[in-house]
């Protein structure tokens, strides 16, 4: 993404700042142009991912990054453990978030980095004629 | 069976006294006695105004909250098993909160809410499908902020508070075409996204069983079908906002089930 304004949330890791994360999320997508559609839809995702992430932290903060440009958010959630397929609960937490964000969002990815764990997501505005 | 002592009145209260309580529970159970059961309301009824009282300060009168208290404090009477080793205060307590917070819940604002923001809320909700009409699609914030004549961020707020607050009871609104009966299980087959997330199909009906018929059929047609949360509203005669609640409601009761150590939001 070019010409993006990068903005980042460093919260603790515990459910209460959820909301913290899905308002600024609800504002940057305003701010990207979104309607009232995607805006919700960024909602969200992000509260689908701060759920993802908090159960994956590797210690008690995640760092929530978006980068925002026109008609579109993009965001990074870094420094998660990765899952473990022996693990069944967080197996199946995996294909939740699979599931929900692949459909929310028009790209997701988990991505491997030195052993950790990066979610990508990104959410474009529909074009409106 | 012998008749249960008369209760101790103590300054114009009568005490909780355990050996008194189950003596007035045995009466009332075993024998039927309506008096007993009387008793035992008087007896407790200090211990719902308390519960009441940790409500205040939330824009209700502290007379309702009493009597909602008082409601909750006779289910906990009737429901209360004198068999199980607990003490009545034990089990009332979250039965009356509970009741408490159902009324919150039912009318609205489980929080106080400025009534600014309240009134902000509905108009939002009713701006959103007047503007989906005009423009035939889903409005911008700062289109609704236009129509209002209010801020954006005044916007961004009220869409927050309908959620949060849910001021109009998911009981009361609208049933969508076809929802009264909507199983989503008729429409799941063996390949769809959601059985890879699931072991088998039983454990999905186990999942989907706190989902409503019009919930699970939300949730179909958003996930399933991939139509937009304007769609949905537009297709079934609902609002935006309240597609957009009972998502949040469903995809809420879904996580909870499917990853149940997973945090709440």
């Amino acid at each position: 993404m070019t010409d993006a304004d990068r903005i980042m949330l460093v919260v603790p890791a515990r459910d209460e700042y959820a909301r913290t994360v899905r308002l600024a999320a609800a504002e940057l997508a305003a701010r990207a142009g979104m309607d009232i559609d995607g805006i919700d839809d960024v909602r969200m995702a992000v509260e689908e991912a701060f759920v993802f992430a908090a159960e994956r932290a590797a210690g008690d903060e995640l760092s929530f990054t978006f980068l925002v440009g026109p008609g579109s958010v993009e965001l990074t959630v870094g420094s998660l453990l990765p899952g473990s397929s022996a693990d069944d609960t967080q197996d199946r937490g995996e294909r939740y978030a699979r599931f929900i964000l692949e459909t929310i969002c028009d790209e997701f990815e988990l991505i491997d980095d030195n052993g950790f764990c990066t979610l990508r997501l990104v959410k474009r505005a529909v074009e409106t004629p | 069976m012998t008749q249960p002592r008369k209760p101790v009145r103590s300054s114009r209260r009568l005490v909780w006294d355990k050996v008194l309580t189950r003596e007035l529970f045995c009466a009332y159970r075993l024998d039927g006695d309506q008096e007993a059961r009387d008793t035992l309301v008087e007896m407790y009824l200090n211990l719902a105004k308390y519960l009441a009282s940790r409500f205040r300060n939330r824009g209700e009168p502290i007379d309702d909250l009493i009597q909602v208290a008082t409601i909750g404090l006779i289910k906990a009477i009737d429901r209360f098993d004198i068999e199980r080793e607990v003490e009545f205060t034990t089990y009332a307590t979250p039965t009356i909160v509970g009741e408490l917070k159902r009324h919150f819940r039912d009318k609205g604002w489980a929080v106080k809410v400025p009534r600014r923001l309240q009134e902000l809320s509905f108009k939002v909700n009713q701006a959103v499908d007047a503007l989906t009409q005009r423009l035939q699609r889903s409005p911008t914030v700062p289109e609704i902020g236009e129509y209002l004549d209010v801020t954006p961020d005044e916007v961004l707020e009220a869409l927050e508070t309908f959620e949060a607050y849910n001021f109009v009871s998911l009981e009361s609104d609208r049933t969508t075409d076809g929802a009264e009966t909507f199983s989503i299980l008729e429409y799941i087959g063996k390949d769809d996204q959601l059985m890879a997330v699931v072991d088998d199909r039983e454990m999905l009906a186990a999942v989907l069983k706190d989902l409503t018929p019009q919930e699970q059929q939300v949730l179909y047609l958003r996930f399933f079908e991939g139509l937009t949360q304007t769609e949905i509203a537009q297709k079934h005669g609902i609002s935006q906002m309240q597609v957009s609640r009972l998502l949040r409601k469903t995809l809420r009761v879904l996580r909870e089930n499917l990853v149940p150590e997973g945090v709440e939001s």
